[in-house]
């Protein structure tokens, strides 16, 4: 073929509709002809980066990369091999610590199931329990007031009671044992 | 060279051809037997074209290397998964080329990229010399490095496979993971790009006529 016959699959080229054997034909022509070339990289500059030339890496650097990739395997086989041995360990260990945590919780509730001992559907009148009173002041000496709490079909346990800086106002937090907090 | 001695150079290529595909077909066989050494012959094959693909994708000759051992340690790991009627050659790409992408999406900044190409233009800009020449001396591989930085991921593995590697579409369609016709539009989409950089930063090359003409 003649540089002419090339020049004329330059178009066909950059549409990339010419067969691989003629796109073939066609670039090594380039890089032999510098004037065909030279008209290629007029019509399309890229093609100053199309033909740019091969560096093929030197022998040195690849058995090194040859040698960082073996080395690379045997790491993640030995991994491999640590890596099992490690289970049956870790799984009695945590049969273990499990089966100590149930037994002590076991001993600790004394082998009875605790019950929740039933409440006044209808109560209006609430006992507080355990009031928190503070030490000093002229508070402390005096038992807190009583609280009426008309809750009638409520389920109702008192557990906290807080007296204002006026003596005469409080706050009372009332919380249901069967809501889970 | 008369047409008969032609056409056996031509067949004796395709010979030796198949013989190559066949000894390496053997080679895969047996890595994935579990043989070590088969194994890094195909290292050996393929760590340079490979590390030539992943260095232009990347823009850093290192770090490239880092990739290509990635590569071949994934490689092995998934040699169960190889699918043979692939060439080996087009599933190690593949597997080099989107660690490659993750690399330069996940990478923070493009300053390396920017300074080491301003340094290249500074040198190209002090004297004229002849494209051949500068083909020759590699100077164009810098460029190709730098003006690829302003590609898309996509763009720049498609162009650099495809242009510079010279792999046939179909083959860079299987590497990306993409059509054939969306690897044509990337490198088209890439030439149009690299022809509007080439021309604002290395007008040189251009000649008088046709400078404005090759704008977007």
């Amino acid at each position: 073929m003649s540089c002419e016959d090339y020049r004329e699959l330059l178009t066909e080229y950059l549409d990339d509709s010419l067969d691989e054997v003629r796109r073939a034909g066609f670039r090594a022509h380039l890089k032999r002809c510098e004037e065909c070339r030279d008209l290629a990289i007029a019509e399309d500059p890229s093609f100053l980066l199309s033909l740019a030339g091969r560096r093929e890496p030197s022998a040195e650097k690849i058995e090194a990369c040859v040698t960082g990739v073996m080395a690379g395997i045997r790491q993640e086989q030995l991994q491999q091999r640590l890596r099992p041995s490690r289970r049956p360990w870790l799984a009695a260990a945590a049969a273990v610590v499990l089966a100590i945590i149930a037994s002590t919780a076991w001993w600790m509730n004394g082998a009875q199931p605790v019950e929740t001992p039933p409440l006044q559907a209808d109560a209006h009148e609430v006992e507080i329990l355990e009031p928190v009173v503070p030490e000093e002041g002229p508070e402390a000496k005096e038992p807190p007031p009583r609280v009426e709490v008309d809750m009638t079909q409520e389920e109702v346990r008192v557990y906290q009671y807080a007296i204002g800086d006026d003596g005469t106002t409080g706050a009372v937090f009332i919380v249901n044992p069967a809501m889970e907090l | 060279m008369n047409t008969r001695e032609s056409h056996c150079y031509l067949l004796g290529g395709a010979l030796h051809r198949c013989e190559a595909t066949m000894d390496e077909a053997r080679l895969v066989r047996e890595a994935r037997d579990g043989d070590e050494d088969a194994f890094a012959d195909l290292v050996r094959r393929h760590s340079g074209g490979l590390h030539r693909a992943v260095a232009r994708i990347v823009l850093d000759e290192e770090e490239a290397w880092d990739v290509v051992q990635m590569a071949f340690i994934k490689a092995w790991q998934r040699l169960d998964k190889y699918d043979s009627r692939w060439k080996f050659s087009t599933w190690l790409y593949r597997i080099g080329t989107n660690l490659a992408i993750d690399l330069i999406r996940s990478r923070a900044s493009r300053l390396k990229a920017h300074k080491a190409g301003g340094e290249h233009q500074l040198r190209l800009v002090g004297g004229k010399q002849e494209t051949a020449e500068r083909l020759e001396h590699g100077e164009i591989d810098g460029i190709l490095r730098e003006l690829v930085d302003v590609l898309t991921p996509q763009q720049r593995s498609a162009f650099i496979l495809r242009e510079v590697e010279d792999m046939e579409t179909s083959e860079v369609a299987e590497i990306l993971g993409c059509s054939a016709a969306t690897v044509r539009n990337h490198v088209f989409q890439a030439r149009k790009t690299l022809r509007r950089e080439i021309q604002n930063r290395y007008p040189e090359f251009v000649p008088q006529s046709q400078r404005g003409r090759n704008e977007l």
